[in-house]
C-alpha cells in the first residue's frame, strides 16, 4: 500500500516536471507509469483480501486503479500538451505509449467508455495534425494501440473497422511475439469468420493451441452447419465469451453462417431441387435437435432471404421455399 | 432584497455614540472582536443562526444604550439554538475543503475534481444566502430598528459567505485555468474518473432533494430553525393527500408528510387509482410522495415499495420517463441490500435497454449477470427477447411480446412496432407472391386481423392488400415496407421518451 502511494506521488510529481521538459524525459515516464499500473494493480489485490469478512462501507476500497488511472490521464495531457515547436524533441512521441497503458487499465476495469472517450480525445488531436501519425511510432506502441481500438471496434460490431485495426496489429508484430498474435487473433478470427466466411487452417490451431481450444470445435460445427453441436460448444463456453465481449459475435455468426449452412445440408440433400419444402427443412433442423414449427423455419428462411445467405423466395401458399437456379447460398 | 443592501455609512460624527447607530464603524473594538469570536465558534452552516443571535444581542445592546457600556471581551457567546453537533451541512462543507485538498494535492484531477466540487459547493451557498437573507428579514420585522442597523451585519455575513465562496472557488483559478481549455475534455474524463466514493457520498447528501432533481435545494437538516433532532428531518403535515411542488428552497415541515402518514397515503392512493384510475392524479401524488421520503432521508423497504409501485403504474401508462426514474433510483436502493423485487426490476432494464438501444450498457449488464439470476424467468424472458432481436427473428420476438411476464409487456410496447416495421420489411422481401393477412396478424404480433389490418392501414400498406383475398401483395409492398424500417429506426431516444 505504501509502495502505491509512493509511486502515486512520484508519478505525479514527474508528470509537473515533464511539462517543463522535452522528450528525453519519456523513458522516465514509461517506467514510472508502468510501475504504477502494476503496483496498483497489487495494492487492490491486497485490498480484497482483506476485505472478504468485514463491512465493506467504511474499510478502503479497491480503487488504486481508478486512481492510478487519473494520475496516467494526467500524464497523458502532459504529452498531448506539449508546445515544443519542434517535432523531434516533443513528448507526443509518448502520447501512444501511454494510450496503451490507459487502455490496460481500463479493460481490466470494464469501464469501456472511459476508453472510448479517450479515443475520442486522441482523434481530434490526431485530426487537427498535432501528433504525428501512428504509423511513425515505435512500432511496438502502434501494435497495442490498434489491438485495443480493434477490439473498441469489434465490441461496436463495426467489424470492418475491427478487422482493419487488428491486421495492422497483427502485421506488424514480432514473428515471435506469439503471446501478442494469439491475443489479437482471439478477435480476428471470428471476425474474419463473421465477414468472410473463412477459416483459419490447420498451422493456426498447431502455432496456437489456446485458441485452438477456444474455437476449433465451433468452427468446425460452423463449417458443417452443425447447429447441435455449435449451441453445446457455446454454451459450455459463454463465461469466457461474455467476459471478453465476443458471446454476441459468436451468436451472430450462429446466425449468419451456421443456420444458412444447415440450410444449405438440406437443400444438397435434396438433390439440389430448387424447390424446397419447408417441412424438409423442419425435418433437417429436427435432426439436429430444433424442435420448431413450421411458421418458425420460414421466419428463419425469410431473415437469410432479407441478409442475402439464401438467395430466392418463400411461397407461403404451397409451403415451399423456391431456391434460385444460381447459387443459391453465395459465400 | 435584504442582501444588496449596503453599509449606511454615518460620516458624521464617528466618534459619538448615537445609541441608534449601528454602524459598525462605530462599534467599540472590543465588540468587533466579541463577533468575531461568535463567528469563529460556529460551523459554517449555523452562520445564519449565529447571525440571528448576534443581531439580537447587538440590537438589544443598542436599544439600551450600553453598546459601550457592556465589557464584550467577558461577554458570552449568543450560542442559543445553536447545535454544537455535526450537520448535513457541514459534512459539505468538509468534502469541499477536501475537495480543495485534493485539487492542491493531486494536479492532474484538480480540474476534474474541483470541477465536481465547484458543481457540488455552487448550488448550496446561494441558499446559505438565502438562509442568511431569511433569518435577516425575520429579525428585521421582530426588531424593526433603524434602517441602517440591518445592514451592517447583513454585509458583514454577505462578505464572510463571499468569501466562502472564493476559498472553494480558488483552486480553480489558479494554475489550471490555463490549461482548462485544452484539457476541459480531459476533465470530463476525470470527472468520470472521481473517485467513485466521493461522488457517491456527495450523491448520498444531494439525495434528500426531490427525486426530480432539483439541485438547489439546501440541505434541510441544517437550518436550527426546525428544533427537533438535529439530523432528521421530520414532517409534521398530517395531510394524506398533496399535490406535488418542485423544491425550490427548504421545505417546510409543515407541508412535509411524516412515514407513518405517508403510509397512509399509500394505501388511499392504492384505492384511489383502482376505483378511478386517474393517471394525472396518481402520478404527481406519488412523485410528492417520493418528495416527501427524500426529503426525511427515508431509504427502506417502504420508498422501495412506493417507487415500485409507481414504476409498475408509470410502465401501465406507457410513461417510460418516469418509470426511468423510478428505475434509477431503485438500483441505488436495492444497491443498499433493502429488500424489494429486484429481480423483477432487473428485468425490465434489460427490455428498457432493448428499447433505447444501449449497447454498451447492455454489455456490461450482461457481464454482471449472475446464473441465479440468469435462471429466473423473467430475466430468461428478457434475455430471449434480446437474443430474437439480435437475430431479427420476428417469429419468436412476437411470441415472447404475447407472453411477457409482469409488466415487461408494457416496455415492449414501446419497442414492438418498431420491430413490427422490421419485420414486414423482411417477409416483404423474403414471401412471393403474397402473404394472408392471417399470416401477417400472426406473425406481427397482433390479436387480430382487424387490429393488425389498422396498422397496416396507418402506414400506407393496406393499399397493396387485395380486398377481397385478403392477402399482401409482397412485392409491391416492398418499398414501403423498406421506408417505414428506415424511418422507424431513426429515432433513437435516451430518455425513453420520443
Amino acid at each position: 500500500m505504501a509502495a502505491y502511494r509512493e509511486q502515486n506521488a512520484l508519478t505525479q510529481l514527474l508528470n509537473r516536471i515533464a511539462e517543463r521538459t522535452d522528450k528525453w524525459v519519456l523513458p522516465v515516464v514509461y517506467t514510472v507509469t508502468q510501475e504504477l499500473r502494476i503496483i496498483a494493480m497489487e495494492a487492490d489485490h491486497y485490498i480484497e483480501d482483506r476485505m472478504s469478512g468485514s463491512s465493506a462501507s467504511n474499510s478502503a476500497k479497491p480503487n488504486k486503479l481508478e486512481e492510478a488511472a487519473r494520475t496516467i490521464n494526467r500524464t497523458l495531457t502532459v504529452c498531448l500538451n506539449d508546445r515544443n515547436s519542434s517535432m523531434q524533441n516533443s513528448r507526443k512521441w509518448g502520447v501512444y505509449f501511454i494510450i496503451s497503458l490507459l487502455f490496460k487499465i481500463y479493460f481490466k476495469l470494464g469501464t469501456i467508455s472511459l476508453a472510448t472517450s479517450v479515443v475520442r480525445v486522441l482523434n481530434a488531436s490526431s485530426a487537427a495534425g498535432d501528433i504525428p501519425s501512428v504509423e511513425e511510432y515505435p512500432k511496438a506502441h502502434m501494435v497495442t494501440f490498434k489491438y485495443y481500438v480493434g477490439i473498441l471496434a469489434f465490441m461496436d460490431e463495426e467489424y470492418e473497422k475491427a478487422e482493419e485495426h487488428l491486421h495492422v496489429a497483427l502485421n506488424n508484430c514480432h514473428k515471435r511475439a506469439t503471446r501478442n498474435q494469439e491475443l489479437i487473433l482471439q478477435y480476428l478470427l471470428p471476425t474474419h469468420l463473421l465477414l468472410h466466411r473463412r477459416y483459419p487452417s490447420k498451422a493456426v490451431w498447431r502455432t496456437f493451441p489456446r485458441l485452438q481450444i477456444i474455437y476449433e470445435e465451433l468452427f468446425n460445427a460452423s463449417k458443417r452447419g452443425d447447429m447441435r453441436t455449435y449451441e453445446a460448444a457455446l454454451a459450455a463456453r459463454e463465461k469466457l465469451f461474455v467476459t471478453r465481449r465476443i458471446y454476441l459475435t459468436m451468436l451472430k455468426i450462429r446466425t449468419k453462417i451456421v443456420r444458412p449452412r444447415l440450410f444449405e445440408q438440406v437443400y444438397l440433400a435434396s438433390d439440389k431441387s430448387t424447390r424446397v419444402p419447408v417441412s424438409a427443412f423442419r425435418k433437417g433442423l429436427e435432426f439436429v435437435g430444433i424442435d420448431v414449427d413450421d411458421d418458425q423455419v420460414e421466419c428463419w428462411a425469410a431473415v437469410m432471404i432479407y441478409q442475402g445467405q439464401m438467395k430466392g423466395y418463400i411461397s407461403r401458399e404451397r409451403k415451399t421455399i423456391v431456391l434460385s437456379n444460381n447459387d443459391p447460398f453465395p459465400r | 432584497m435584504t442582501l444588496s443592501s449596503k453599509t449606511s455609512k454615518t460620516t458624521s460624527s464617528s466618534a459619538q455614540n448615537s445609541p441608534a447607530n449601528g454602524n459598525p464603524a462605530v462599534w467599540p473594538d472590543s465588540l468587533k472582536a466579541y463577533v468575531g469570536r461568535c463567528f469563529a465558534s460556529v460551523g459554517p452552516s449555523q452562520r445564519g443562526a449565529m447571525e440571528k443571535n448576534l443581531k439580537k444581542v447587538i440590537t438589544s445592546a443598542i436599544e439600551s444604550t450600553s453598546l459601550w457600556a457592556i465589557d464584550w471581551d467577558t461577554r458570552e457567546l449568543p450560542l442559543d439554538g445553536i447545535r454544537a453537533v455535526d450537520d448535513g451541512e457541514d459534512m459539505m462543507e468538509k468534502l469541499k475543503t477536501d475537495a480543495k485538498k485534493r485539487a492542491d494535492a493531486k494536479s492532474d484531477s484538480a480540474t476534474g475534481t474541483v470541477a465536481v466540487g465547484a458543481i457540488r459547493t455552487s448550488p448550496p451557498l446561494p441558499s446559505s444566502y438565502k438562509a442568511a437573507s431569511i433569518t435577516f428579514t425575520k429579525s428585521d420585522q421582530q426588531y424593526s430598528t433603524t434602517n441602517g442597523q440591518a445592514s451592517s451585519s447583513i454585509s458583514k455575513a454577505t462578505k464572510r459567505s463571499a468569501k466562502w465562496d472564493q476559498r472553494s472557488v480558488e483552486p480553480e483559478t489558479t494554475e489550471d485555468s490555463a490549461k482548462r481549455k485544452k484539457t476541459s475534455i480531459f476533465a470530463d474524463t476525470n470527472y468520470l474518473n472521481s473517485n467513485v466514493e466521493q461522488v457517491r457520498k456527495e450523491k448520498r447528501l444531494l439525495r434528500f432533494d426531490s427525486p426530480s432533481g432539483n439541485e438547489s435545494t439546501p440541505t434541510p437538516v441544517a437550518t436550527p430553525e426546525y428544533d427537533t433532532e438535529p439530523e432528521i428531518f421530520v414532517g409534521r403535515s398530517m395531510k394524506l393527500e398533496k399535490k406535488y411542488l418542485r423544491l425550490t428552497s427548504a421545505p417546510d415541515p409543515e407541508t412535509v408528510r411524516p412515514l407513518h402518514v405517508l403510509r397512509q397515503t399509500l394505501d388511499l392512493l392504492k384505492e384511489k387509482w383502482k376505483s378511478e384510475r386517474n393517471y394525472a392524479y396518481i402520478c404527481d401524488q406519488f412523485k410528492s410522495m417520493r418528495q416527501d421520503l427524500t426529503v426525511q432521508l427515508i431509504q427502506n423497504e417502504f420508498t422501495v415499495n412506493v417507487y415500485e409501485i409507481h414504476a409498475r403504474i408509470a410502465l401501465e401508462n406507457g410513461d417510460l420517463g418516469e418509470y426511468n426514474q423510478c428505475q434509477t433510483q431503485l438500483r441505488t436502493l436495492y444497491a443498499m441490500n433493502i429488500a424489494g423485487h429486484p429481480i423483477e426490476f432487473l428485468a425490465y432494464r434489460i427490455l428498457y435497454l432493448l428499447h433505447t438501444r444501449n449497447r454498451s450498457d447492455m454489455n456490461d449488464l450482461l457481464i454482471e449477470l449472475t446464473d441465479e439470476q440468469k435462471a429466473d424467468d423473467s430475466i430468461a424472458h428478457a434475455l430471449q427477447v434480446r437474443e430474437a432481436m439480435t437475430d431479427q427473428d420476428y417469429h419468436s420476438l412476437m411470441r415472447l411480446y404475447l407472453s411477457a411476464p409482469n409488466m415487461g409487456g408494457y416496455i415492449m410496447d414501446s419497442f414492438i412496432d418498431r420491430e413490427r416495421h422490421a419485420a414486414l420489411e423482411i417477409i416483404c422481401k423474403a414471401f412471393r407472391p403474397d402473404v394472408p393477412l392471417r399470416f401477417l396478424t400472426d406473425e406481427i404480433g397482433f390479436d387480430s386481423d382487424k387490429s393488425c389490418y389498422e396498422f397496416l392501414e396507418k402506414h400506407a400498406l393496406n393499399q397493396f392488400i387485395d380486398e377481397s383475398s385478403l392477402r399482401l401483395r409482397a412485392k409491391d409492398a416492398y418499398p414501403t415496407a423498406q421506408n417505414n424500417r428506415m424511418t422507424a429506426f431513426k429515432k433513437i431516444d435516451i430518455k425513453g421518451q420520443i
